[in-house]
């Protein structure tokens, strides 16, 4: 903004001329005096004065220039609209005459022919006045009546400093009025002349200087929209003014003034569609105004770059409430931000492109002149002849606006009202404007002739009045023709900067047949300074040029796309994209500043953008400046990134540019540069900010999208290295959704294209199969050529039922001689290929191999099975003939959760996911036994499926698929117990014992299970050795409720052999436990076998469902009632008479544990399977129960008899009978013996005992045999006495074998 | 109604093909048809609430006017997108949208090829005669 000149740049204010040195400071205390200029004169005579000129109309006439540019400069800064005089009050009285004098001279001074300025005389009243403000008024009108000054022109104003405020507020009321009247009527003026005058069809010139005029008169009073009516007019008329060659700038800068004025008067007023309408308008139309050749090029792009910038920093500067909501392209102040910069970015190339061109003629001049006299603005001067393009451009080019303002103004200070006077003079030789004056002043006049000189030029100084050396060229300001016949002076201001001039160069433009001239005249002062001057229009372009050269571009360039970044950043209006590519503008500015680091730094942010959205031309670009950098940085690795990725082919980059990048690369890898080596490794991570092309391209082609299980699938990875050099391929990795690479079986035949030339390692390479089992795959010495194919042809068997997705392929490579290496993971975005297998287990098969075997599957167990038991199946599998090997045999099994599968040889159990068994080959005509157990440790039903498999490289073939249901149920035996003194059931007895008292524990067993159930031994294993088990009996019978008799129990069971030897009868022993074996039809087929297993093994007894068995336990329970008495007698050599001693007569006590173990019925077949692991564990259920308490009653006397074995007839033989007195009281015995044949004996029949507490008596009886043979001993019955009861012996009839006497 | 250039961007807003009639304003074009996509997604979100798009409605219509061209776009319903750059500052809606439905046409018989590889570049020479005839009747 600040390169935009004052005069366009803000509204002008009207101007008011004070006369004098008065002291003045309290008169303008009004705040709203701001709104006006102040111009000082000393006196009335400096006033500038219009000058009439003898133009006559004519319609051929036209204007050397369309508009003056020092015009608007002199009606801002030099004419003003209203002279103010100021007089003290009391001069009024005491100096009448010298007042009327000096106000008729300001009015007619100010009153010319064709301009009345306005002029107002203040009369400052001072305080002490003891005059009335009445008798003053009264003289002011006496005055004015004398004078006869009109209201239109003039007023004559008391001002009392004692009402300072409000007689400032009148003054400025009076001021005002009277500067819009003489704008008003300069602008009607200017109007009724040129519409009386000239034809507005055959001379638009001057009707656009004309309507520009008035638009700047209603400017200068505030009234817009009549100003911008009449720019636009004048813009309007503008437009008509015929394309001359040489004028077309001019139009265009004239175009470009107007348009500014309205886009500023259109801002002001808030109208901001308006103002981009006609910014829009403008930048349509200045296009037919484009001069050809590369002068006119860049003079195109100069004023493009500056109009596009300016507007935007107006636009910029309107609040930003008003352009909030932005929904246009052409709202956003970006966008014209954006257009400077591309103009800017242009312009650079254009005078580059110039500069080369004129290179030798360029080099031959004398550069440094131009940079001293800064004269580059004649080389426009030259093309055309408008003041405003050179005073533009020149500001522009120079950005030295500041130094071109007025500084002879009056600058009101509006806080404090102070009125300073800035004014200087503007006599400086340095001054650039004094350059620009002195060029404004340059016009080629074809009305030289009629000039007429100024006549009151008596303002000039002497030194004006020495260059005016030459007659033929006007060089005062007054020389300016002005269409309206008048010209100003000032010469003040204007004369001084013709003291500047070193040179001067005069163009005389033809109108029609007229020549253009160059003239230069040479200032007095500057004569030797013989370097500077400029006469031609070629060093004026050179000029151009080098101020051109010395511009800094690349600066302008990123402060302008960085203006752009943020305005559009914080708009609205989406653009992402743009933004990101005025970052690659900014990016480049910066390195082409060198500025390396930070440019890096934004390519590799920006590159992310376009590589992400394949946009390889913007990428190509990004990465050769990326390059650079990296080359530049000395950054090996970033370049080296670039550069591969550069030569990719889908970048781009043309062959013959990848090859030179590749040799660099290559150059750089290898060799060492400033004692830096290249870093290896190199990692490029196909990540997702890098996904986007490959340096090795690859492709994973399936045969079926969609496979079977166990179906071969054929999978082709193809792999293409776009590395610029061969690189040797370390390892493969196909990573899936699961580890199923675990279980690929496969192999890979490489095939290597016929296309690319063969090598050795090829050939080698063709004759090579790699077992993979397991991923990565490793692949040594091979060679990844650059830009061949290579195939890599693996065959998978899907071995799992589940889907698998392949989620990325990763590579490995490297080259060893340079350290480059490569990890490459290429994800299934990009693979381009069918990656889906699906596997369908349950599905019908197709393919299946004819196999020469025959599979049987034998349930060997009957159902249902047991729990906890050992359920066993056998499989075989038969060869009818082939040897079959190469593949694997396969049997899984399925739907078993609730039991386990043990398998035979490897007790392993068969868990859920390892439920498979493999085995390799069958003989032929062999057969392959395979037996497996199932446990289950619940009952139910369970459905077991089967399946025999052979899987094969070539194919599969489904054997057989079994389908079972097998039920476990649990062993139910039903048990009851109850004792009996005799092992006949059907007699009653009662369940109270004596003590030491022999009975039967009777087991009986009911079946409730539905299978047959082998009981394979029952065991009583009494407690704490309480007794003895004497014998043990078995009887079964099938049946429903009664129990089996005597009579067919030995058909029943069968004793052990051992046992039947010992001759007790059916009652054997053997430890605490009973075993049993039934007949078998294969006992004697097995009966080796038998005897070289266990003996624990073999026997067993059947019980089917319903049916009943007992076992009888006779048991002696000798130690019921705890430890002997006597031994605690003898124990103790005294007895404690304090302990007390209860003599318990009764107990219930259970006398031990019951333990039954079952095993199945049938015998298993192919037992010859089994180790002794299973052979031990083969029982299928253990039930153990305790026995039902028995209640044992304690006898208080017992009776022992003693007697011998054998005797001799007529021998005396002694027995002994021990009475025992358990109870601590007397017990009284009554003793009966009764008469026998076979015996002799003496002593009572009848007699009493006494027994003594705890006392044992023995009686001693001596019986004579009379007879041989097994006799019978006389009955010697003991009664205890309270209760006459029997004591009872412990066996009932005692014989004696007696053997005849020895004669 | 000049077509300077004709471009179809993918659903990823990756170029597919792009025509210029003049090569030497290449990157130029290049440049518009990155620039217009904004457009696309600025003009797309704006209509994303409209709950049926008829036929008339895939064409959005001029896009932004640069100072020499005209940009129009075209939105297929498998958001591929069609950008055609005219010279002709004064071209009708209508005669466009006629004239990138024809370029739609092409684009799915391209896209039908069993052997084009999808959101790869469009080298199909019948696509390309196909739009070099509809560009110059």
């Amino acid at each position: 903004m600040e390169i935009y000149p004052k005069e366009l740049r803000e509204h002008p204010k009207p101007l008011i001329g004070i006369i004098g040195n008065n002291d003045i400071e309290e008169v303008f205390q009004h705040t709203e005096f701001h709104k006006l200029n102040f111009l000082h004169l000393k006196e009335i005579e400096e006033l500038p004065l219009p000058k009439r000129k003898n133009i006559l109309p004519s319609d051929n006439y036209h204007l050397p220039g369309l508009i003056k540019a020092k015009w608007l400069k002199k009606h801002r800064d030099y004419i003003p609209s209203v002279l103010i005089n100021f007089f003290s009050a009391n001069d009024l009285i005491n100096n009448e005459k010298r007042i009327t004098d000096e106000i008729t001279k300001i009015k007619q001074k100010t009153k010319t022919k064709t301009r009345m300025y306005k002029f107002v005389i203040v009369f400052l009243q001072e305080t002490n006045n003891t005059l009335t403000n009445e008798t003053k008024e009264e003289k002011l009108n006496q005055i004015k009546k004398r004078i006869e000054i009109d209201s239109k022109q003039g007023n004559l104003f008391l001002f009392s400093l004692k009402e300072k405020k409000m007689s400032s507020q009148k003054l400025f009321t009076i001021i005002n009025d009277l500067s819009e009247r003489f704008y008003r009527e300069e602008g009607r003026r200017v109007k009724k002349n040129y519409s009386d005058i000239y034809s507005k069809k055959a001379q638009p010139d001057l009707f656009t200087r004309g309507n520009f005029k008035c638009g700047f008169y209603s400017e200068a009073r505030g009234d817009y929209k009549n100003a911008l009516k009449y720019f636009n007019r004048s813009y309007k008329n503008l437009l008509e003014i015929p394309k001359r060659g040489f004028g077309l700038l001019e139009i265009r800068m004239i175009g470009f003034v107007l348009c500014f004025k309205m886009i500023s008067l259109q801002l002001s007023l808030k109208n901001i569609g308006e103002a981009i309408f006609i910014f829009k308008q403008y930048t349509n139309n200045s296009k037919a105004y484009v001069q050809r050749g590369n002068k006119g090029e860049l003079e195109n792009l100069i004023i493009s770059w500056y109009q596009y910038k300016l507007f935007a920093e107006m636009l910029e500067k309107i609040p930003k409430t008003s352009l909030s909501k932005k929904t246009n392209y052409w709202e956003s102040i970006g966008f014209y931000y954006h257009a400077a910069a591309n103009y800017s970015l242009e312009r650079k190339n254009s005078s580059k492109f110039l500069i080369q061109k004129y290179q030798k003629e360029f080099s031959n001049c004398d550069l440094d002149s131009f940079n001293k006299n800064n004269n580059m603005i004649d080389f426009f001067f030259n093309i055309d002849n408008s003041i405003f393009l050179c005073q533009i451009i020149w500001r522009v080019r120079n950005n030295e606006d500041k130094q071109l303002e007025p500084k002879s103004t009056f600058k009101l200070n509006t806080s404090n009202t102070e009125l300073s006077s800035d004014y200087e003079s503007e006599n400086d030789n340095n001054n650039p404007e004094s350059n620009s004056n002195r060029n404004m002043n340059i016009n080629n006049n074809d009305h030289d002739n009629k000039k007429t000189n100024n006549t009151n030029n008596k303002v000039n100084n002497n030194t004006n009045k020495k260059t005016n050396t030459s007659d033929k060229v006007n060089n005062n300001g007054n020389d300016d023709d002005d269409d309206d016949g008048h010209d100003d002076e000032h010469s003040n201001v204007e004369d001084n900067n013709k003291n500047d001039r070193n040179s001067n160069l005069v163009l005389i433009k033809e109108n029609g047949k007229k020549k253009k001239k160059n003239r230069q005249t040479i200032s007095l002062r500057n004569k030797s300074d013989k370097s500077t001057i400029i006469h031609n229009s070629t060093q004026n372009l050179f000029c151009f040029l080098y101020s051109e050269q010395q511009f800094n571009h690349s600066k302008e360039i990123i402060d302008l796309f960085t203006r752009a970044y943020k305005c559009y950043s914080q708009e609205a209006i989406s653009s992402e994209r743009l933004i990101h590519s005025i970052s690659t503008r900014i990016a480049i500015a910066y390195f082409q500043q060198n500025e390396f680091q930070f440019a890096k730094l934004l390519f590799t942010l920006i590159s992310k953008h376009f590589r992400k959205q394949k946009w390889w031309n913007e990428l190509l670009k990004i990465l050769i400046y990326s390059l650079e950098c990296g080359n530049q940085l000395d950054d090996y690795n970033y370049f080296a990134n670039c550069a591969l990725e550069l030569c990719i082919p889908k970048i781009g980059l043309p062959l013959e540019s990848r090859i030179i990048i590749q040799d660099k690369l290559f150059k750089m890898i290898s060799e060492p540069k400033k004692n830096n080596y290249f870093k290896p490794p190199i990692k490029f991570l196909m990540t997702k900010d890098f996904p986007l092309y490959d340096l090795i391209d690859c492709t994973i082609q399936f045969t079926e999208p969609t496979v079977y299980f166990n179906t071969p699938l054929i999978s082709k990875f193809s792999l293409i290295s776009h590395l610029p050099k061969a690189i040797s391929l370390d390892q493969i990795q196909i990573l899936f959704n699961l580890p199923v690479y675990d279980r690929v079986i496969m192999k890979s035949p490489i095939n290597i294209p016929t296309k690319g030339k063969g090598t050795q390692n090829e050939e080698e390479l063709k004759s090579k199969e790699y077992i993979i089992t397991k991923s990565p795959f490793y692949f040594p010495n091979l060679i990844l050529q650059p830009n061949k194919l290579t195939v890599f042809t693996f065959q998978w068997i899907a071995s799992s039922a589940k889907k698998i997705v392949v989620k990325a392929v990763r590579v490995i490579c490297g080259n060893k001689e340079s350290g480059l290496c490569f990890e490459w993971v290429k994800f299934p975005k990009s693979i381009n290929s069918p990656i889906y297998l699906k596997t369908f287990p349950s599905r019908p098969t197709t393919q299946i191999l004819q196999l020469p075997a025959n599979i049987t599957i034998d349930i060997e167990s009957p159902q249902p099975g047991l729990i906890n038991e050992y359920f066993p199946i056998l499989i075989k599998l038969n060869s009818n003939q082939d040897h079959i090997k190469n593949g694997n045999f396969l049997i899984y099994f399925k739907n078993h959760e609730k039991g386990e599968i043990y398998h035979q040889n490897t007790k392993d159990l068969l868990s859920k996911k390892k439920n498979k068994i493999f085995f390799k080959e069958i003989h032929p005509y062999n057969t392959i036994n395979q037996v497996l157990f199932i446990k289950s440790p619940i009952t139910g039903s369970f459905q077991l499926l089967i399946y025999v498999i052979y899987e094969h490289k070539l194919g599969y073939s489904q054997i057989s698929k079994t389908e079972y249901n097998i039920k476990f149920s649990k062993p139910f035996l039903k048990q009851y117990i109850y004792h009996s003194l005799s092992k006949d059931l059907s007699k009653d007895e009662t369940t109270v014992l004596l003590d030491k008292q022999f009975f039967f524990l009777n087991l009986g067993l009911i079946s409730k299970t539905p299978i047959p159930i082998n009981i394979n031994q029952i065991d009583l294993i009494l407690f704490d050795n309480i007794g003895k088990i004497l014998s043990k009996s078995f009887n079964s019978k099938s049946g429903e409720s009664k129990l089996s008799t005597n009579n067919n129990q030995n058909n029943f069971f069968k004793l052990n052999d051992n046992e039947n030897e010992n001759g007790n009868g059916n009652v054997i022993e053997h430890g605490n436990g009973i075993e049993m074996e039934i007949e078998n039809e294969n006992e004697n087929n097995e009966e080796n076998e038998s005897k070289n297993n266990d003996d624990n093994y073999k026997k067993s007894i059947s019980i089917k469902q319903g049916e009943k068995c007992e076992v009888f336990f006779l048991i002696n329970p000798y130690k019921v009632f705890g430890p002997d008495d006597n031994k605690l007698k003898n124990s103790k050599i005294l007895p404690n008479k304090k302990e007390k001693k209860i003599f318990q007569t009764s107990k219930k006590v259970s006398i031990g544990d019951i333990k039954i173990q079952m095993i199945r019925t049938n015998p298993i077949k192919f037992y010859s399977y089994y180790t002794d692991y299973w052979k031990k564990k083969n029982f299928a259920f253990e039930l153990t129960f305790k026995t039902s308490p028995v209640e044992f009653v304690r006898r208080k006397v017992t009776m022992d008899i003693d007697y011998p074995s054998n005797g001799i007839v007529g021998h005396p033989i002694t027995c002994a009978y021990y009475l025992h007195n358990h109870s601590d009281r007397l017990q009284k015995i009554w003793l009966k013996v009764e008469q026998s044949e076979f015996f002799l004996y003496s002593g009572f029949n009848y007699s009493e005992l006494v027994l003594l507490p705890r006392a044992i008596r023995k009686l001693i009886y001596i019986f004579i045999p009379k007879k041989c043979g097994k006799l019978p001993f006389p009955k010697i019955q003991f009664f205890q006495k309270e209760t006459s009861q029997l004591l009872k012996e412990s066996r009932k009839n005692y014989h004696i074998f007696v053997s005849p006497s020895k004669k | 109604m000049i077509v300077v250039s004709l471009a179809i961007v993918g659903q990823k807003n990756n170029p597919l093909y792009i025509y210029c009639s003049e090569p030497e304003n290449k990157r130029k074009f290049e440049y518009i048809i990155h620039r217009s996509l904004d457009f696309f997604e600025e003009k797309v979100n704006s209509n994303s609430s409209k709950e049926t798009k008829s036929q008339q409605s895939l064409f959005l219509g001029l896009l932004f006017p640069t100072e020499t061209y005209r940009v129009f776009g075209y939105i297929t319903n498998t958001n591929y997108k069609l950008i055609c750059i005219l010279n002709d500052l004064t071209s009708k809606n209508e005669e466009v949208s006629k004239l990138l439905r024809s370029f739609h046409h092409l684009l799915i018989q391209a896209l039908c090829n069993p052997f084009y590889i999808t959101d790869e570049p469009i080298d199909s020479e019948k696509f390309h005669n196909g739009v070099l005839e509809k560009i110059l009747n």
